[in-house]
């Protein structure tokens, strides 16, 4: 029995990865079935997105290979998400998102946002041409732990430099920053006292390691 | 170095000895594009410069922009959505920037039968192009080697379906991906055909999107169109190319396929993001094993140093580059990127002007 939950799991892993959509639907809903855990069939899905995440960090997977894993991840999530408990609210680590006020580039953003909820973080995506004082008002609204603005294109930076200093004047050292976009950089982050995150799975890097502050 | 000569060259015999790496009396001089802004231009907005058909407004910019610097290189440019919105696609405008797409043109496959390959002296916002080649090659004909160009048949290909869409069409229905980009490639080669009708002596390609696929699928779904594109451009009579690396995960990749396009016999010049100088000398160096007559430029950052630096910090960056890339020629001296509406002026002065004054030591 323990060795076909973890073939099962394996292949779950296996199809999200490869971004079969049909297969991790119904080797979802089959591991179901079986009696596997909802959870450890969740994990099996998010632990699929955030390796591929990782070979896209590490440039051995490109934008193409992660669309259809995600694709194949939200399929999954479809079938197992009605049968988990849900976390206890406070738990989680409260993280408000959005692109900022000016540009409605949304892939980035939108990649980050799931690899955050399966990360286990609840998620407040404000969506696209936020101005910075909704970033601010929400993360009041929902205490947030961390606001992470993203812009692609340059003309975004006065935009977030604004947003970095709404939420500081709203929220003080309550809530950290995160930033990231193409038009963002190390040394934008240090200048203005943020969070720089490369790409989505760095991100998630930055979460663990405030999700391990805030357990503590 | 070898960027000097005594006797003043004119911006063509500048641009022509540059690319066959014979010395010039001074660094050649890219275009500096913030006109769609309407630099210069008070209470002009993008929106006003970009949707003005008569391509007015963008000439006033661009002849603003050239009465100060006096670049060796003129491209008529606006935002980089232009081809696919003359193609169906919504964009939305936002105070003091560039417009950016709402919404894509063909939503489904069955989409695409209905989307028209656009006439540039007609639809959307392409007048506004065509129309300022006719003023500026009026104008500067003498003066600069002006281009326009499109931003290549992946890029239009992802403007009209979405990029997010067409990585997943790449996957799942690789067939349809093709037709798209096909499509693309026929609306690009129809857009070219008008902008060397109104006078441009230079075109180009070259965007974002096609900066998100691994090697194998660059192959595939771009090096092919891409070549057809520039067979075109030769076709037409165009002298030369000007082919974008946009800043993106497989920038290198593009670099690296360069030589697939079957560019022999045109001077291009590969500009835009290179990790640093010293890598753009080695992808030099590269180019020239295969193709004669390529220059680089680029490496300065415009969402960064350009934007956000003193004009000191600039210029130094400006120094560096320069005298890495310059030396045996084949280089232009140009942001990596298009600059941001907005950018200080005297940041402007700063990139420009102390690589003038460092082109003339010799």
């Amino acid at each position: 029995m323990a060795a076909s939950v973890f073939d099962s799991i394996e292949r779950i892993k296996w199809a999200v990865m490869n971004g079969d959509i049909d297969a991790t639907s119904s080797l979802t809903a089959e591991a179901l079935e079986r009696g596997t855990q909802p959870g450890a069939v969740f994990d099996a899905l998010t632990t699929a997105v955030i390796a591929m995440g990782e070979r896209l960090s590490k440039k051995e997977a490109f934008l193409p290979e992660l669309v259809i894993t995600f694709e194949a991840f939200r399929k999954g999530a479809d079938v197992v998400r009605p049968r988990l408990d849900l976390p206890r609210e406070g738990d989680k680590l409260k993280v408000v998102i959005g692109t900022v006020e000016g540009d409605i580039h949304n892939i980035g953003k939108n990649l980050v946002k799931l690899m955050l909820e399966v990360s286990g973080c609840e998620v407040y995506d404000l969506g696209v041409d936020i101005p910075a004082e909704k970033f601010a008002e929400k993360a009041v609204e929902v205490n947030a732990d961390v606001v992470g603005c993203s812009t692609l294109i340059s003309p975004g930076i006065l935009a977030l430099r604004r947003t970095v200093e709404q939420v500081r004047k709203l929220r003080g050292g309550a809530t950290k920053v995160f930033i990231g976009g193409y038009a963002t950089s190390p040394a934008l982050a240090e200048e203005v006292g943020a969070v720089y995150c490369k790409d989505a799975y760095e991100a998630v890097q930055q979460v663990r390691i405030l999700q391990g502050e805030k357990s503590r | 170095m070898t960027v000097s000569t005594n006797a003043e060259m004119t911006p063509y015999e500048r641009v022509a000895a540059m690319y066959r790496g014979e010395p010039t009396d001074r660094v050649v001089l890219g275009w500096v594009r913030e006109v769609e802004t309407g630099i210069g231009l008070p209470s002009v907005t993008v929106a006003d410069v970009v949707r003005d058909k008569s391509g007015y407004k963008l000439y006033r910019g661009i002849k603003t922009l050239h009465d100060r610097y006096q670049t060796d290189i003129i491209t008529v440019g606006t935002y980089t959505t232009v081809e696919a919105v003359a193609m169906g696609t919504k964009d939305k405008y936002f105070v003091d920037q560039l417009p950016a797409p709402v919404e894509y043109a063909v939503k489904s496959p069955e989409d695409l039968d209905r989307v028209s390959i656009p006439d540039p002296r007609t639809d959307g916002d392409l007048p506004c192009l065509y129309n300022c080649i006719k003023r500026t090659v009026r104008e500067f004909w003498n003066h600069a080697l002006i281009g326009c160009g499109t931003v290549g048949p992946f890029s239009v290909a992802a403007r009209i379906r979405g990029l997010w869409q067409i990585s997943f069409d790449i996957m799942k229905r690789p067939w349809f991906a093709h037709d798209l980009v096909n499509h693309a490639t026929e609306a690009c080669s129809s857009i070219i055909e008008g902008w060397f009708e109104a006078g441009a002596l230079g075109t180009g390609g070259g965007a974002g999107s096609e900066t998100v696929l691994s090697s194998k699928h660059f192959k595939e779904f771009v090096v092919p169109y891409e070549r057809r594109y520039i067979n075109k451009a030769k076709r037409l009579g165009f002298t030369s190319y000007t082919r974008h690396i946009c800043s993106g995960p497989s920038a290198s990749i593009v670099i690296d396929n360069f030589t697939d396009f079957g560019l022999h016999g045109m001077p291009t010049l590969v500009w835009g993001y290179y990790e640093d100088a010293k890598t753009m000398l080695q992808k030099k160096a590269m180019f020239a094993e295969s193709a004669p007559q390529v220059a680089v430029g680029g490496v300065i950052r415009a969402a960064d140093t350009i934007t956000f630096g003193t004009p000191d910090e600039i210029s130094r960056e400006v120094e560096r580059v320069v005298k890495t890339c310059a030396p045996g020629g084949k280089f232009v001296h140009i942001p990596e990127c298009s600059l941001p509406p907005r950018v200080p002026l005297e940041n402007l002065d700063a990139f420009v002007i102390s690589a003038k004054k460092i082109g003339r030591i010799g």
